[in-house]
């Protein structure tokens, strides 16, 4: 009888705190904030983004004109690294496989499911910077996803920032009415 | 494929979600806790749901599976990953060589579209030209060549070729090279290199053939081809059992040309078609007056008709003799409405009948239309099929006097009408050497199989009218180890094998001289390349004759002579046609076209013997019912179909069916209905059939069981009195009050306009769709139980009598109600109004309740009842990593227990105010066009901003013929459609 009592007692106590562990585990499924895997070359923004402020767009080219921003081919690395004489281990990996002609399989750090549908040109045109949704990539040595990039938190800047964009938009266009609803908030806007 | 997962119910949704969402280490962690009991009591099942567990298996999975991401070695110019690239070509998928648009993603075909550059054909394309792109990824093609069944290498057969055709040099070998219509003159400057070097001889050999209108015409105006029909420019058309906007000849150069001239917006006049033909075909029922004839009356009609004419010229008649035919009356109307506009008429005729020919060119003589509608001085050279010669070739083979046989783009073990003589022929030829792509009927007895790409892969030209020439080139490297047909004869013939080089040199030395834009080679080339069609603006190149030559008098008193012949009591002339989704059956492995419901009966997956009612009636038949055709030599069982508007002296049966080595999808697919035209060679009216009911039951996959309106006003029909009567009276049913509060006006309000008019119901629209939005096949099984998921459908409805009924057509697609009855009953609020008018549907957030679907009033939303991807119970091209590589990738792939339905090609209008929003614009009217709108060869559908006054769109919403569909229900359509004319004699016939 005590024993049960006691036993009562225990688990009146610890259930809260394992439901609150469930619920917040839950709300985190697919959500991958932090992730920073190891890459087949540890290729170093900080050094060229930051260091030698390489711009974004040297290398990702396709953030500019196509959904994907890609990860550059490696003919893009040897447009330098064919000229410099520097050799480290990874800069020998990344030689030898231009060599051997093998591409490199990097690991992809931030992905979106299936059912979501993002665009990076329409968010490079309209103004957004890599680092909003990045984080300081410049700063990273191992590249990590910065942001939750879960759809609550894309939606907290299409709120606050969409309208502003599309006012500026209509500016400089001459037309369009100020008070239209920002198409942006539209489920079907990412999702079809 | 994914692995089996024993107790935990939530993983159940993880496994749907395959290899992607799910993570390895996150089933591993599962399995390595050991809770694997067979059934799991109450008990056990609390134990291992207890929180504890949950929190650490569901923080195991959070991480997900890892994702490679692979970029080039070295990146292609001009190649973005992500952004479409598009090449001009040729389309392949039947003889008349339509100019395409292919759209690429990542250095793969996706889409087809019609090249709107093409001055011919326009920017539209059939259904099986938007089905050839995933023929590209059929599983059944061969993957490299083979020899005697065997895979073998090239250089093995290479020199074995070389070795027989070399061997024995003291006489030389009789080669022939049998093949279908070769449409590019680089191929047939080849050919006839072939033909002076090693004297081979060519047969060109169609299965369904129009050697008779070929024959025809060289005998009345000197001209060894069929003439290039201009329907545009008739305003009476005349058609004897032609289906020229579904499967005869050119159909999406004649749908665009038919279509012009019925638009009242564009010309006060519209055009009146008259149709004779024996069964409901997708032409006669968009013709203004049809009438059903036994296929043995086609050369009666078509004396007829000329009596007639010959009267109004005061010439007499031709032919002493009485009228046989029973359509008396529609020959009066036919014959005044043809005199009425001679020069501006035209009469068509599918007869594989060299007399019935002859009249039919003497009738448009007479009417003064050759140079006009009918042109012999351009002629097309889309079909030369040459019957004498292949009946030839056959028996020289069984005589043993071929040497070598080459067969290129022909399967006569299949399709010849007595293919058993063709197979023990093929017997005696010493080496056969098939070009087909896959190991089909023909393929399968050939000695050596040396596969051709696709033409997808290759390098081409064509020429399907005289003087207009088009270009095909690669839109993918080969994906197998293939060979274009050209590089291997080439090869044979002791040449480099580079067809590129062949062709380029071709046109350098035939083409380049006959313009003067380009002062160099290489531009001229590579402005063809782009725009895909070149047509030299130095005028005929057949010298014609317009005046009719030829004793069109013996033929016509040869066809009188036949007509009156009685037909022998309870027996049926046999009908064989070309369904508009299978035509011969070279596509029969492909499942959009197996699940394409044919535009008249609606069925689906199989081919089935199609009876009048009255017929049925009398013998007791009704749809499903195994029947026994017996014509005495042959014999075929196969399900009836009850066809309004049939002729009840005809039984049609559609070939293409009955292969048996088509595919895991074609395969044992109906039955093959070839053999019928064994009869007299080539025509099939003397076949003369008994019908009997097994009393087996084989019920049909149709999708459209329920034909009547029940006295709602869905599909609308006026004359054209009407219209100029009704101009302004349209009724406005949004002015009426509403429950729901009225939404903010944003920048742009989508909508399309349908024109019922302009709509012949060729479903061309239904598989541009299918490919566009990753529209699921579901197999014959499904589609029985009503569950195709085509998001667009063509509903058909007949009035008038089940004997002589009027056909409607009507496209219909999710209307995108402004106040859609799915969106408020929707629990998840996985439906929804987007700001600028679209009706959405988002996938992630639904849940399956169906309840959308439930109260749809146009029952357009479909449900994925099964995951129809990577499912082996779905083997279709959604299961393999081949055929997946045809699906969108700007468009999700829908899972299990999902609703879908159009969406308006949402991903096309992003893409649309995208390209606009780079150059710093607003998006024009034109610039976005949905799949179904962009496909149709006559520009039935319309899509826009109906906020944009000066967008097409906005006029036709405005248009006298405008309606909406059931807007009495107030569910305020964005789709607005624009009534039928029915251009019918007497102002009559509803």
């Amino acid at each position: 009888m005590r024993a049960a009592a006691v036993f009562i007692a225990l688990a009146a106590a610890v259930a809260p705190i394992a439901v609150a562990l469930a619920a917040w585990e839950l709300s985190r499924v697919g959500v991958h904030q932090g992730y920073a895997p190891i890459q087949p070359i540890a290729f170093s923004h900080k050094l060229h983004a930051g260091d030698y402020q390489v711009s974004c767009m040297y290398c990702h080219w396709g953030a500019r004109t196509s959904r994907h921003a890609g990860i550059p081919s490696l003919n893009v690395c040897m447009n330098c690294h064919g000229l410099l004489t520097r050799q480290t281990t990874d800069i020998e990996r990344l030689k030898e496989a231009v060599q051997q002609g093998r591409a490199i399989a990097w690991t992809r750090v931030h992905n979106l499911p299936d059912f979501v549908y993002f665009n990076h040109s329409q968010h490079v045109i309209g103004g957004v910077a890599c680092q909003d949704c990045h984080g300081p990539v410049q700063t990273m040595e191992r590249v990590r996803q910065d942001k939750a990039l879960t759809m609550g938190w894309c939606i907290a800047c299409h709120r606050a920032r969409g309208p502003e964009l599309q006012l500026a938009r209509q500016a400089t266009l001459g037309r369009g009415d100020p008070h239209a609803p920002f198409p942006g908030l539209d489920c079907g806007k990412c999702h079809f | 494929m994914s692995t089996p997962v024993t107790f935990w119910r939530s993983v159940e949704e993880l496994r749907a979600h395959a290899d992607r969402a799910v993570s390895r280490d996150c089933l591993a962690g599962l399995r390595a806790q050991g809770q694997q009991p067979e059934s799991p009591s109450r008990r056990d099942f609390l134990s291992v749901a207890g929180f504890s567990v949950a929190a650490a298996a569901i923080s195991a999975c959070s991480r997900g599976a890892e994702q490679k991401a692979i970029p080039f070695l070295n990146q292609p110019e001009g190649m973005t990953p992500g952004v479409d690239t598009w090449y001009a070509t040729t389309c392949g998928g039947c003889r008349a060589g339509c100019g395409l648009l292919v759209k690429t993603r990542d250095g793969r075909p996706i889409k087809v579209e019609g090249n709107a550059r093409s001055a011919l054909f326009g920017g539209g394309t059939c259904a099986v030209g938007q089905a050839t792109v995933l023929s590209l990824y059929d599983g059944e093609r061969l993957e490299g060549p083979l020899w005697h069944g065997r895979p073998a290498s090239w250089t093995d057969i290479d020199a074995k070729v070389e070795a027989f055709l070399s061997a024995d040099g003291a006489r030389p070998k009789r080669l022939v090279l049998l093949s279908r219509t070769l449409l590019g003159p680089a191929t047939r400057a080849l050919i006839a290199e072939w033909s002076q070097g090693r004297g081979l001889r060519h047969v060109v050999y169609e299965p369904i053939s129009l050697a008779a209108l070929r024959r025809a015409t060289l005998a009345a105006f000197g001209v060894d081809a069929i003439p290039h029909f201009r329907f545009g420019r008739a305003r009476t058309i005349v058609a004897i059992e032609a289906d020229f906007l579904g499967t005869w000849l050119s159909p999406v150069e004649f749908t665009r040309d038919y279509a012009s001239g019925r638009r009242p917006e564009e010309s006060a006049a519209i055009s009146r078609h008259i149709h004779f033909e024996s069964t409901l075909s997708l032409t006669g029922s968009n013709a203004d007056l049809r009438v059903a004839i036994a296929p043995s009356e086609q050369g009666a009609v078509a004396l007829s008709l000329l009596r007639r004419i010959a009267r109004k010229l005061g010439a007499g008649d031709p032919v002493e003799t009485l009228e046989t035919t029973s359509a008396a009356r529609a020959l009066d109307i036919a014959a005044d409405d043809l005199w009425r506009c001679r020069g501006e008429s035209l009469v068509v005729c599918g007869a594989r009948d060299f007399d019935t020919q002859m009249v039919v060119h003497a009738i448009n003589a007479l009417l003064g239309n050759i140079g006009r509608t009918v042109d012999v001085d351009r002629p097309s050279l889309q079909h030369r099929g040459d019957d004498d010669a292949m009946a030839g070739l056959v028996e020289e083979m069984r005589r043993g006097e071929v040497d070598a046989l080459l067969l290129y783009g022909v399967n006569p073990a299949y399709d010849y009408p007595r293919a058993d003589e063709f197979v023990q022929a093929m017997k005696h030829v010493p080496l056969t050497i098939s070009l087909s792509d896959r190991l089909d009927e023909t393929a399968a007895l050939a000695d050596a199989v040396c596969p051709d790409h696709h033409f997808l892969e290759a390098w081409g030209d064509a020429e399907p009218v005289a003087s207009f020439f088009s270009l095909a080139q690669p839109t993918i490297a080969p994906l197998f180890d293939t060979r274009a047909a050209q590089d291997s004869l080439l090869e044979w013939l002791g040449r480099p094998p580079d067809f590129h080089a062949y062709l380029r040199d071709h046109w350098r030395r035939t083409l380049y001289p006959r313009q003067q834009q380009f002062a160099t080679f290489d531009e001229f080339w590579d402005r063809a390349l782009h725009d895909g069609a070149f047509a030299p603006a130095d005028g005929a190149t057949a010298r014609a004759t317009r005046t009719l030559t030829g004793d069109w008098r013996r033929s016509a008193a040869r066809l009188a002579a036949r007509a009156g012949s009685v037909r022998p009591e309870g027996r049926f002339e046999a009908h064989v046609y070309e369904t508009v989704a299978i035509r011969d059956g070279a596509h029969a492995n492909n499942p959009w076209l197996q699940e394409l419901p044919d535009p008249v009966t609606k069925v689906t997956w199989g081919n089935y013997a199609v009876v009048a009612p009255s017929v049925a009636t009398r013998l007791g038949i009704t749809a499903g019912d195994v029947v026994s055709l017996d014509g005495g030599d042959i014999r075929l069982d196969l399900p009836a179909w009850v066809q309004p508007g049939q002729s009840p002296h005809a039984v049609s049966i559609a070939v293409g069916y009955g292969r048996s080595r088509a595919g895991r999808v074609g395969s044992g697919l109906g039955t093959n209905a070839f053999p019928l035209l064994a009869a007299d060679g080539r025509s099939p009216s003397q076949a003369s059939l008994t019908i009997t009911r097994t009393g087996r039951r084989e019920p049909l996959a149709a999708t459209q069981t329920h034909h009547s309106m029940e006295g709602r006003d869905i599909v609308r029909q006026i004359s054209p009195a009407a219209l100029v009567d009704d101009a302004g009276d349209r009724r406005e049913a949004d002015d009426a009050a509403s429950l729901w509060r009225a939404r903010p006006a944003a920048e742009h309000a989508w909508g399309m306009a349908v024109d019922l008019n302009a709509c012949t119901g060729c479903s061309a629209c239904v598989t541009a769709c299918q490919a566009e939005n990753n529209v699921p096949v579901v197999g014959k099984d499904e589609v029985r139980r009503g569950r195709e998921m085509h998001w667009i459908r063509i509903d058909r409805y007949y009035t008038g009598s089940e004997d002589d009924p009027a056909t409607l057509v009507q496209p219909m697609m999710c209307q995108h109600c402004g106040h859609a009855p799915c969106e408020p009953v929707c629990p998840v609020l996985a439906t929804v109004h987007s700001s600028d008018g679209l009706n959405q549907q988002v996938y992630n957030r639904c849940v399956g309740t169906r309840y959308c679907e439930n109260n749809c009033p146009y029952k357009v939303r479909r449900f994925n009842w099964f995951e129809y991807a990577s499912n082996d119970r779905f083997d279709f091209n959604m299961n393999s990593p081949l055929g997946r590589m045809v699906l969108n990738p700007d468009v999700t792939v829908r899972s299990r227990g999902v609703m879908e339905k159009c969406s308006l090609c949402v991903q096309r209008i992003q893409a649309g105010k995208l390209a606009a929003k780079q150059e710093g614009r607003t998006p024009q009217d034109g610039d976005i066009q949905t799949a179904c709108q962009q496909v149709c060869p006559a520009e039935a559908i319309v899509f826009g901003d109906l906020n944009d006054p000066a967008s097409r769109l906005a006029q036709l919403a405005k248009s006298a013929r405008g309606y909406r569909v059931l807007e009495e229900l107030g569910t305020r359509p964005n789709v607005h459609y624009l009534a039928k004319i029915r251009n019918a004699p007497d102002g009559g016939r509803s």
